[in-house]
């Protein structure tokens, strides 16, 4: 068996790479776009992309990298341009990926539906293909040697132009590592409120994080911030949520935290059957009290 | 602006039972109907204990559906076969069974139902007949012409025209308070109720009621469970859960040292009432006024232009024992209907022109209904042994009568007699005589 | 121009429940257009607008999906006419599945030259659905798109990806992939939802549906997290068992 695993950051290319060792017993990684990543896999199919073209078009390229390898399975890396890549690549194929895949097991995968509600379990009737987020695999666990070998960018009929482009500035925020977190949800109503959440963290020693909704529509926090289904999983010793309702999205996010604590000022939040230690009140009184407090 | 110009003959504000038959009724004479809810889905805001008395409905149903309704089709929870009432305090419980063959028949049965589910009927029974249903928004205003005659309603930016509207928003209605003159109750007319739902399987809920297959029984509470508090609590066995809250006054609640939360924990921490939600899980919960009802609080509710149905014009009763409220709104709604219609087809939609709604309503239960029970709230208030001291009374009298611990048995009179004294015998004499009249 | 806005019509995931059993009971949900489409939606109104251009929902569902609420919401937020697949053989389908059902409904709504759709379903979060109907039709796509202007035959995007904001030009006909941050959902008024219902609603049973590259061998709730739910009304109790555990 032979894996064909898709991605663009070192980081995401490692943990597929060891996650596809345990399914295959050679792995290709194909990278589109970004610096050719090595020490991972057995070959590295490397695929530059001219300055006026994305990366996302490289779907012809990386079609015949698959057939040349003659692969027959794949695994992508959640990001959206692997996330494109792997798309038209298994529309080719006649097949459709398996996506949030959190175990692999032959052709078949658990996913998580709806956000968490409910525990899916997909198999694929023709070339099994992946999506994966990151934490699933181990990426210590990644081997290989440094073959590289490079592709031309074939660009389709109707190629998309880049005419531009920006660096984002990386979020000064590092969740995974954090021991601690205080996560803010929509019921902080007033953006000068999360200087409360600020001044407990910074007594916790603990990263401040957020639900989806604070760092979309508004953006009081960069994404990097938000924890959930579609954000950062994370499992700090302790985790306080604070104005967050417990929707399953959110949770699935913050569950393998060792403690968790709720700030709500609904009784009946559902975060209250998720929580080890709850609060019913409003949080700038509790706040205030557990930073005093500790 | 003139009648025929307007948007819509009749606008409905609330899909609860009054605003839903309310709708349905006058699509069924023929008139362009608009429903307005606020909820996201009809019945997703609405609260009830959960009884509903058919017989309201069956009128309706036998009188406009044409045979195209199938009683068997209404998803009603369980018919009501038994009623129990129980008296409790912390330490005992009595619990009077009642069950009779006039409880199946046509016109006098019960059912238990879950809101979600029947309002969601109900709405599509209205719209099935025509009406048109904007659920999701809140209307925020009733629009008035020059003379001071309701013309319409108003939300956000929009304004619809109507030639009469009826306001069926249930309890605390904003719009009968601000555009029609009704006074805002009381805290001491108020109660406030809180109902849990919980799961269990349709053999589950029939083994702890005692109850044959598809049959239900409603429990009403009083004494401890509101903490000595004016109020009451109720079961009621639904088909795959059961229904169960508390109802009492604002006024004594904030009183009592106590909160209303405190006082379900204990209620479904009683004896009485753990077994029967033993390992289940909870599936809904909410919080809801509600009027303490009667004819005195009932306010005007025929207006040039508009009529108030349901609990919106608080025809409500709020009997200690129990709430009931429902039947009330759909004959309301049904009434209020039928009165528009008539106005609509004699192009007089002014309050002498709307009048018959207030002649069928003295005519019917609602208002002779209200009238009876109208010193019940009253007597109820000042009668706080009745929620604390009695159901305790009651206790004693029992624990004399069947407790054998080896001390000598005197004859039961005299067991008995010290427990009653103890409360003065005129005074509980006067209460209950109060509590017949007022019944 | 033409523009189509892909939105899936899903049970509402408040109303689900968990059977004895395990298992996933949606008997009880109100069907609900998925939450992160409503912004694509918006955002092809407000592109429909712009541009001059008719805005028209397509849509591949059970047969659930076929009620009046949804279909009025959909209608009442901008958008000019409805295509809708409601059918049981059209449910839970793959993304490869789906995205052919959707071209169908793409050449059946008399031509499209832009195609908007969300960020990702509630039910499957796949983010695939898109780029299958891109490959299907064989046209360009671009995800992350958080605005776009149309000049001529192609659209002009700003896409924000993980750590990079690309400008590009997209030639038409193309699918896009907006972020939920592209266009925020307006509320429709009593007169928008009232016209709604007049809008022209095709809906029409599948046909063919393609055999499922992925299929469900098994669903049903997680399993629950063990939490102690010591849950406190009075600040000092809490303040307290909250020092004591740290
Ligand atoms: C496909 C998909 C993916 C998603 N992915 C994610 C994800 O990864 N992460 C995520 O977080 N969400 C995600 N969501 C969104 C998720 O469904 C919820 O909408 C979101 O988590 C809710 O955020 P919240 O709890 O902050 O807000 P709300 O649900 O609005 O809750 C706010 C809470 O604050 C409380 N409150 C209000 N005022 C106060 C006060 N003064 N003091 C104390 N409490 C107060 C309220 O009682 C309420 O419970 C996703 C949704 C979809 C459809
Ligand atoms: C705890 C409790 C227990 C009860 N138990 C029983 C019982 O067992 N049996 C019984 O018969 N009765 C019972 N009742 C009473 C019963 O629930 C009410 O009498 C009945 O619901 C009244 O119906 P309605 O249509 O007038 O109002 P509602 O059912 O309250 O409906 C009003 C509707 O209007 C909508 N609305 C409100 N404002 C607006 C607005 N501005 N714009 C648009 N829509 C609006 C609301 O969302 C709602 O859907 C109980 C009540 C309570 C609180
Ligand atoms: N059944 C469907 N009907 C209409 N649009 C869909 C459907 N499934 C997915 N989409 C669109 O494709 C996007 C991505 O979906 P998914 O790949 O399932 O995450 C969604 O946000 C929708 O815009």
């Amino acid at each position: 068996m032979k894996a064909f695993v898709i991605a663009e950051n070192e980081g995401a290319a490692r943990e597929l790479c060891a996650g596809a060792r345990t399914v295959a017993d050679s792995v290709v990684l194909c990278v589109v776009g970004a610096p050719a990543i090595t020490g991972v896999a057995d070959v590295c199919v490397h695929i530059d992309v001219p300055a006026g073209n994305i990366a996302d078009d490289a779907y012809l390229s990386v079609k015949s990298a698959f057939d040349a390898q003659g692969a027959d399975c794949i695994i992508a890396e959640n990001a959206l341009r692997p996330l494109s890549l792997v798309g038209r690549l298994t529309a080719a194929l006649g097949t459709a990926a398996i996506a949030g895949a959190t175990e692999i097991n032959g052709t078949q995968a658990s996913t998580m539906y709806f956000g968490g509600a409910g525990v899916r379990t997909a198999n694929a009737e023709a070339i099994p293909a992946f999506i994966v987020g990151s934490g699933v695999f181990d990426g210590s666990a990644a081997t290989g040697t440094d073959t590289v070998e490079e592709l031309a960018f074939q660009a389709p009929a109707n190629a998309v132009t880049k005419q531009g482009e920006e660096a984002l500035p990386k979020a000064d925020i590092n969740l995974a590592a954090a021991d601690a977190i205080v996560a803010c949800g929509r019921g902080f109503s007033d953006e000068a409120d999360l200087q409360l959440a600020r001044d407990l963290a910074a007594k916790l020693g603990a990263e401040v994080g957020c639900s989806r909704p604070l760092a979309e529509g508004v953006d009081w926090f960069p994404k990097e911030a938000y924890i959930g289904v579609s954000g950062a999983v994370v499992s700090p010793k302790t985790y306080v949520a604070c104005g967050i309702s417990g929707q399953m999205q959110h949770m699935v996010g913050c569950n393998g935290s060792e403690v968790v604590i709720a700030v709500n000022k609904d009784k009946n939040a559902p975060i209250f059957k998720q929580c080890d230690y709850g609060f019913v009140g409003d949080l700038k009184e509790a706040l205030p009290a557990l930073t005093a407090a500790l | 602006m003139p009648l025929e110009e307007r948007d819509f003959d009749v606008v409905v504000v609330g899909c609860g039972c009054a605003g839903s038959i309310a709708a349905y009724v006058a699509a069924k004479h023929g008139k362009s109907v608009l429903v307005v809810e606020r909820g996201e889905f009809a019945g997703t805001k609405n609260m009830t204990g959960g009884r509903i008395y058919a017989h309201s409905l069956k009128k309706v149903l036998d009188d406009y559906a044409e045979g195209e309704v199938d009683w068997a089709d209404i998803p009603f929870e369980r018919k009501i076969t038994h009623e129990r009432i129980a008296m409790i305090d912390p330490a005992s419980n009595m619990t009077i069974d009642y069950t009779s063959e006039k409880f199946s028949e046509e016109g006098s049965e019960s059912y238990s139902v879950l809101r979600a589910t029947f309002d969601g009927w109900l709405a599509e029974l209205a719209e099935n007949a025509g009406c048109e249903i904007i659920s999701g928004i809140a209307v925020e205003e009733l629009l008035k012409d020059e003379a001071g005659n309701i013309v319409g309603i108003k939300a956000g930016e929009d304004e619809i025209t109507a030639q009469v509207v009826i306001v069926a928003e249930g309890q605390n209605s904003l719009l009968a308070e601000r555009y029609l003159g009704a006074s805002r109750p009381a805290a001491n007319q108020m109660a406030v109720g809180i109902k849990e739902v919980y799961a269990l399987n349709p053999e589950q809920v029939e083994d702890r009621f005692l109850c044959q297959k598809d049959e239900g029984a409603a429990m009403l509470f009083v004494g401890d469970c509101t903490h000595g508090v004016v109020g009451g609590g109720f079961v009621y066995a639904n088909k795959e859960s059961v229904s169960l809250g508390l109802v009492a006054t604002i006024s004594e609640m904030a009183k009592a040292n106590t909160t209303i939360y405190q006082a379900m924990d204990d209620f479904k921490k009683h004896p009485a009432v753990a077994p029967i939600i033993r390992g289940a899980s909870m599936v809904e919960h909410s919080g809801h006024m509600v009027s303490e009802g009667g004819a005195n609080m009932t306010p005007k509710y025929v207006h040039s232009g508009a009529l108030i149905a349901g609990d919106a014009a608080m025809l409500c009763m709020n009997l200690g024992y129990m709430v009931r409220g429902m039947d009330l709104a759909i004959a309301s709604g049904r009434f209020a209907a039928e009165a528009a219609c008539d106005a609509i087809d004699a192009e007089d939609v002014s309050e002498a022109g709307l009048s018959s709604y207030k002649t069928k309503m003295e005519e019917s239960f609602i208002m002779k209904d209200l009238n009876t029970f109208k010193a019940w709230p009253h007597t109820m208030e000042h009668w706080d042994a009745m929620f604390n001291d009695y159901p305790k009374m009651v206790g004693e009298i029992l624990d004399s009568m069947f407790i054998v611990d080896g001390t000598p048995q005197t004859h039961l009179q005299k067991r008995i007699m010290p427990i009653v004294k103890k409360r003065g015998l005129f005074k509980l004499a006067g209460d209950v005589r109060r509590a017949l009249k007022a019944l | 121009m033409n523009i189509l806005v892909a939105c899936k019509i899903i049970p509402d995931d408040q109303d689900i429940q968990i059977a004895g059993d395990g298992s996933l009971d949606f008997s009880k949900a109100h069907q609900i257009v998925s939450e992160y489409d409503l912004n694509a939606i918006e955002f092809a109104a407000q592109l429909g607008e712009a541009t001059g251009s008719s805005v028209k929902a397509i849509s591949v569902g059970a047969a659930a999906a076929d009620d009046s609420k949804v279909k009025k919401n959909i209608l009442s937020r901008g958008v000019d006419e409805l295509f809708l697949t409601a059918d049981d053989a059209a449910t839970d389908l793959d993304s490869a599945a789906t995205a052919a059902e959707l071209a169908k409904l793409a050449n059946a709504a008399d031509g499209y030259d832009l195609i908007v759709v969300g960020t990702g379903s509630a039910d499957f979060y796949a983010k695939q659905v898109g780029v299958h109907l891109a490959a299907k039709l064989d046209v360009p796509y671009v995800s992350g798109v958080t605005k776009a202007t149309v000049n001529g035959s192609t659209v002009s995007c700003t896409r924000v990806l993980e750590n990079v904001v690309e400008n590009v030009d997209v030639p038409l006909p193309c699918v896009v992939s907006i972020l939920p941050d592209a266009a925020l959902p307006r509320i429709a008024g009593m007169k928008d939802i009232l016209a709604a219902g007049k809008k022209p609603m095709n809906v029409s049973a599948a046909e063919g549906v393609a055999a499922p590259a992925v299929s469900t061998v098994s669903l049903a709730a997680p399993a629950a997290v063990d939490r102690k739910c010591e849950v406190f009304e009075d600040i000092d109790s809490f303040v307290a068992a909250v020092k004591a555990a740290l």
